[in-house]
């Protein structure tokens, strides 16, 4: 295994080679940052229970993944969800041939960084790296440092976007380990509406790309977001995900993730309550098995006034597998009539696996409502004897609770289409338990 | 009846729960075709007798026997007990959220099928016999969508249980407080539902705190249980006499 300071002196050579988009801002700030900043490791707070040494053993950041794939199989993984605006990314990099989204980008609604107009490019430069600071986040600084392309989504004020917006980002089987870097500014200006569902997904069980997210997203005055997440790659797959958000007055952000385990992931969702009344909805659920591990870290800065955030993450945690739940509401000084609300629900269904979750709250304001909770359990033994009584076996009894936990929150994705594509994932996911496999089989398939 | 040998025979049954006696030394004979009603004051040991007739995991048999179908009941496990034809109706069925009750249904009514050796119901066929058993206890379609048992109102909770005993079809059914908390309309739907699956083979053991459900199931035979054990049998004039003078009388 290579030392930290090596491996930061390869990425640094990788950044030399690499060529950013020469109007953009971002690169040079990042590259300062960069320098000044370590490998995250587990000195750190924020990264206590992650060590970055379990990607340290491939050779991912010496290189750029390649965007190979099996084209058929793309196809088919991404034309489950009709009636949306297509992007498709392939290891990084955009794929014109699997992507739609012609309509949106004559509206210039979407837009990639390298076919940006003037404006369009003033917009990018005034707005990237402003709510997520490369000096604060290593990997935001690694990924903006080569900076060669975007995607950047403008909802003009008082519009509604007729169709869900749909990122996918495809990771497939390379020759050699690479890494993959995306970035997506988002822009709804006010008293504008829009889904956006983002589906990173896989071909291929050896996936060697560690794929880089970082997204940055503005919703301002009375607009609205739907932010629909579903992170279903193999398990062979590794991923930094950094999703920061900033809500303007009377804003509405609403988001519904599903994480599933892998090597590495890593979500970090940080929101900042910008104006007064803004509101914001995080419902997530994670899980993870064999020897996974998932780290979610969300951190709610209340700025302002008046707003009201409820944040509700369950955790399905099995085998060996290890997950971490840290979420964090700050109560600024200023933010007076605040309610936030946290809860953080586990299932832990083995001995062997492990469960850090660790809600807090800072609280600077004294006229606040604010709740957080967090719990760890086993199957309820009422329960399952209910399920018994009916004549299931122990075995399906369990998984059919196991499922209901789950579900819980799939069904509270408001689109059918994402449900049904989630359970699929799901069944996916629990190819090896014959149960499990079977409901959510059954549940995909449901009308 | 008298020629044919007994569905349930319960022979001074001792049980706990969490180390304390509850049923202290039971004895009850059920033949197919007949409805049994369980009457007594609470905390007399009615719904522990239920319970324990399923194989509730908590609750412990300290002493006695279970025969039924000729057969020790105490050893199977309670799915076994069900796929044999046990069925247990719960005074507080479980919420389950995410799991629908279609799905919940189905998989309940395929593990009793495959064990007697009939094949699964496609689910087309399962899903317009659920349909069916649904219209006949006034309940929407929408309700087989629905989590098992989630945000149902007491009453929908109770004819959900109805319905799994009209789609799991047992040879005994256990019915524990199925007439609590229900209006006198659903009372009646619920008991209309019961009487419908009456037969010559199925036996029915009712546990209720009153009278009044045996106004809409009449029942062959009434038993009062005291302090864990059946202190008087008789008949449905019983139960009227019950009501009548509460049950202090028989203590």
């Amino acid at each position: 295994m290579i030392s930290p300071s090596e491996l930061k002196q390869q990425m640094q050579q990788q950044i030399e080679q690499s060529q950013s988009l020469d109007w953009l801002h971002i690169p040079a700030r990042a590259k300062t940052a960069l320098a000044q900043q370590d490998l995250p490791n587990r000195k750190l707070e924020s990264w206590k229970y992650t060590s970055v040494a379990a990607i340290q053993n491939t050779d991912y950041f010496t290189t750029l993944a390649k965007p190979e794939l099996d084209l058929t199989a793309a196809q088919k993984l991404i034309k489950t969800l009709p009636d949306v605006s297509r992007l498709v990314f392939i290891n990084g990099r955009i794929n014109l041939e699997l992507s739609d989204y012609s309509d949106l980008e004559n509206q210039g609604i979407i837009t990639l960084f390298s076919n940006a107009n003037d404006s369009q490019k003033a917009l990018i430069n005034k707005h990237l790296g402003s709510i997520c600071d490369p000096e604060q986040h290593f990997f935001a600084a690694l990924n903006y440092a080569q900076s060669n392309e975007g995607v950047l989504i403008h909802v003009p004020a008082e519009f509604k976007v007729g169709q869900p917006i749909l990122m996918v980002y495809l990771s497939s089987d390379t020759d050699s380990p690479g890494m993959a870097h995306t970035r997506s500014l988002v822009i709804v200006e006010p008293r504008s509406q829009l889904e956006l569902i983002e589906q990173y997904d896989s071909i291929g069980n050896h996936l060697q790309s560690l794929h880089n997210h970082v997204e940055e997203i503005v919703v301002m005055e009375n607009a609205q977001l739907r932010h629909l997440r579903i992170q279903a790659e193999d398990e062979s797959h590794a991923m930094i995900n950094g999703l920061h958000i900033e809500l303007a007055a009377n804003s509405h952000y609403e988001q519904h993730a599903l994480t599933l385990g892998s090597l590495l992931k890593r979500n970090d969702i940080n929101i900042v309550f910008q104006g007064q009344h803004a509101y914001a909805q995080l419902n997530g659920v994670f899980l993870s098995k064999h020897r996974q591990h998932i780290d979610n870290h969300i951190n709610l800065e209340h700025a302002s006034a008046h707003c009201n955030s409820d944040t509700e993450y369950k955790g399905f945690v099995s085998d060996n597998s290890r997950a971490i739940f840290n979420g964090r509401i700050h109560i600024h000084p200023q933010a007076q009539k605040t309610a936030a609300h946290l809860n953080n629900k586990n299932l832990l269904l083995s001995k062997q696996a492990e469960l850090n979750t660790k809600p807090e709250l800072e609280i600077y304001a004294d006229d606040v409502q604010c709740s957080h909770g967090a719990s760890i359990g086993q199957l309820d033994e009422q329960s399952l004897f209910y399920f018994q009584s009916r004549g299931n076996d122990r075995a399906t009894a369990e998984a059919m609770l196991c499922m209901g936990f789950v579900n819980e929150m799939v069904r509270r994705f408001p689109n059918e289409n994402v449900q049904r594509l989630i359970a699929d994932r799901l069944a996916r996911y629990f190819n090896d338990v014959d149960q499990l496999h079977a409901l959510w089989s059954m549940e995909s398939n449901d009308e | 009846m008298s020629n044919t040998s007994p569905l349930l025979e319960v022979k001074d049954l001792v049980a706990a729960v969490d180390g304390k006696t509850i049923l202290n030394g039971l004895s009850l004979t059920v033949n197919p075709g007949e409805i049994h009603a369980i009457m007594g004051p609470n905390g007399s040991g009615k719904s522990t007798l239920s319970n324990v007739l399923a194989g509730r995991p908590d609750y412990e048999v300290l002493s006695g026997t279970v025969q039924y179908k000729g057969k020790d009941l105490l050893e199977l496990k309670p799915e076994e007990r069900a796929r044999e034809g046990i069925f247990l109706a719960f005074q507080y069925p479980v919420e389950i959220p995410g799991v629908s009750n279609m799905h919940f249904l189905k998989a309940s009514v395929d593990s009793i099928r495959k064990h007697q050796g009939l094949a699964e119901l496609d689910t087309p066929s399962f899903m317009k016999l659920a349909r069916e058993k649904c219209k006949d206890l006034k309940l929407k379609p929408e309700f087989l969508k629905r989590g098992v048992n989630e945000g149902f109102s007491g009453g929908e909770k109770k004819r959900n249980e109805i319905l799994q005993m009209a789609l799991l079809e047992p040879l005994l059914a256990l019915l524990d407080e199925t007439d609590s908390g229900l209006d006198i309309d659903a009372l009646q739907i619920a008991a209309e539902g019961i009487n419908a699956l009456r037969n010559a083979q199925r036996a029915i053991i009712l546990v209720t705190h009153y009278q009044r459900l045996l106004n809409y199931i009449v029942p062959d035979y009434v038993h009062v249980l005291a302090g864990g054990k059946i202190v008087k049998s008789g008949t449905r004039e019983l139960a009227l006499e019950l009501e009548d003078k509460g049950y202090g009388w028989i203590q």
